[in-house]
């Protein structure tokens, strides 16, 4: 118990210094933010710094259920954008230059691609879900993940896709219909509370933070007090262990969280694997790192090295943590 | 105290098949070939139900959960006896316009339509009177419009949007 507390204390509550500080005034952080960063990753933390304020290119996942990608390019370069395609993503592309509203074209209202950061894309491909299988989306909302599921999948799939919050299903509902899939129910409620088992596969892109997209939206430097950051990470457990409650033996879970810090990565990671009856797949990904072992003299389980993390200044994404989990047979 | 009725997919009445034929044969579309496994959302106090085709792979599930929000191909919907269609029965029926006839419209009145404006002769390269399924040139599916002819002497005709895929920017979320 004492051990425990003195471990939560050294995640939640470091002392902040004074170089923490100077940073956090300069750049416009939350100073507990700063020193994290320093904490993980030296010298580096200003790289980071400098690399969260050069906002995010936009980014968009071509539907190939709807429309093959090489028309798509063609449609979308006869309508003078300027496109590149994304390497380590198969139906993903950057937007060099528009003419107008990448949200606005004729293309985006019939379906054939959707508005998606490249980290949120990796994730799903690292999932790679399998045709008839079953698979929940438990944080689904807008629907990027979702509708990648059903993409990969050909729309041959059970997906539950679940989301609590009023103002955000609808644009849920909206962009799977808008993408012309229908092998989803979309459930409103608390996912903490569903009754569903035997999932083959189940997505936590979990409520977050945030602090990975300040490219996008700098408020984020800022909005979350440090008392958030225990709340936060505890539903990211309660979710997480839900999860592998309802995953079947040998189900995988994929656990996301856009964002850099450690509670809501490695520490979410580290309690989960706690219970025996869950361990951490080893994944390839084209790009990203292991994720930590280590922080503020807080050792965590070994196996987490297996979990990956993107960084903005080093793999031009948003901040992610990402981590593949598999249920042992009982 | 009385706990509110979770929302439940349910099946349709021989009312709400009916009400569904009937739109489905005014616009020449035989049933059969836009949906084969048709529920309604029913929701506690609702105006409306809408209605979804529901996939085989996802009948036994949704039979047993609660709180659905949304399943299945969405159709559309039914209030006081009468059917919406919605956006995506689009592409299940733009299939079938070479045997329906459905309203086509050059570039420029495929730009008025999807921002929910009405169009005119100019711009219209097919038109057909009354509710249609409306084009555009390479055949993809815009909306739904209806086909009007204001002034037979002079030939007028115009198509008024009532649900376009603009519907996604402007109401979609």
């Amino acid at each position: 118990m004492g051990r425990n507390l003195d471990i939560e204390e050294k995640i939640f509550n470091y002392e902040i210094s004074q170089e923490a500080k100077k940073l956090a005034d300069k750049y416009g952080y939350s100073d507990y933010i700063i020193e994290r960063y320093l904490k993980l990753l030296g010298n580096e933390a200003v790289d980071l710094l400098d690399a969260n304020e050069i906002p995010m290119p936009q980014t968009i996942r071509c539907n190939d259920f709807l429309i093959r990608c090489d028309k798509l390019e063609e449609r979308l370069i006869d309508k003078n954008f300027e496109i590149k395609k994304i390497p380590f993503l198969p139906h993903g592309y950057e937007i060099i230059n528009s003419p107008y509203k990448v949200g606005a074209t004729h293309e985006y209202l019939m379906g054939y691609y959707y508005l998606q950061d490249p980290g949120s894309m990796l994730v799903v491909y690292l999932m790679n879900p399998k045709k008839n299988s079953f698979i929940i989306d438990m944080a689904a909302a807008p629907g990027g993940k979702s509708s990648q599921i059903l993409q990969l999948t050909k729309d041959s799939v059970k997906l539950v896709s679940v989301e609590l919050k009023k103002d955000r299903i609808k644009s849920l509902r909206s962009n799977l219909q808008r993408m012309g899939f229908s092998s989803y129910i979309i459930l409103e409620t608390d996912a903490r509370k569903l009754n569903l088992k035997d999932a083959d596969m189940i997505l936590l892109d979990s409520p977050s933070s945030g602090e990975g997209i300040i490219r996008k939206d700098p408020k984020r430097k800022k909005s979350r007090p440090r008392s958030d950051m225990k709340k936060i990470h505890l539903l990211q457990f309660q979710l997480l262990n839900k999860a592998i409650d309802m995953i079947k033996p040998e189900g995988e879970v994929t656990y996301a969280a856009c964002s850099t810090a450690i509670e809501e990565g490695e520490y979410v990671i580290d309690k989960i694997l706690r219970r025996e009856d869950v361990d951490v797949i080893n994944t390839y990904s084209p790009i990203g790192e292991h994720a930590f072992t280590e922080f503020n003299g807080v050792r965590f389980d070994d196996r987490i090295k297996n979990c990956i993390r993107l960084w903005p200044h080093k793999h031009g994404t948003e901040g992610f943590f990402i981590c593949r989990l598999k249920k042992n047979q009982n | 105290m009385q706990t509110k009725k979770e929302p439940k997919l349910e099946k349709l009445t021989q009312q709400d098949l009916n009400i569904i034929k009937k739109f489905l044969s005014e616009i020449g579309v035989n049933p059969s070939s836009v949906m084969s496994d048709p529920m309604k959302l029913v929701i506690e106090n609702a105006y409306y139900n809408d209605i979804f085709d529901i996939p085989v792979q996802l009948k036994e599930l949704v039979s047993n959960l609660n709180s659905i929000y949304s399943s299945g191909f969405y159709l559309g919907y039914i209030k006081k006896k009468k059917f919406y269609p919605g956006l995506p029965l689009l592409r299940r029926i733009s299939r079938l316009c070479y045997e329906i006839n459905c309203i086509k419209l050059n570039e420029f009145g495929e730009k008025l339509f999807l921002y929910g404006k009405k169009v005119e002769n100019d711009n219209i390269i097919l038109f057909k009177e009354g509710l249609s399924l409306v084009l555009n040139q390479r055949d993809e599916p815009l909306g739904w419009g209806i086909g009007k002819v204001i002034n037979v002497h002079k030939e007028i005709k115009i198509v008024e949007p009532i649900k376009d895929l603009g519907w996604y920017l402007r109401r979609g979320g």
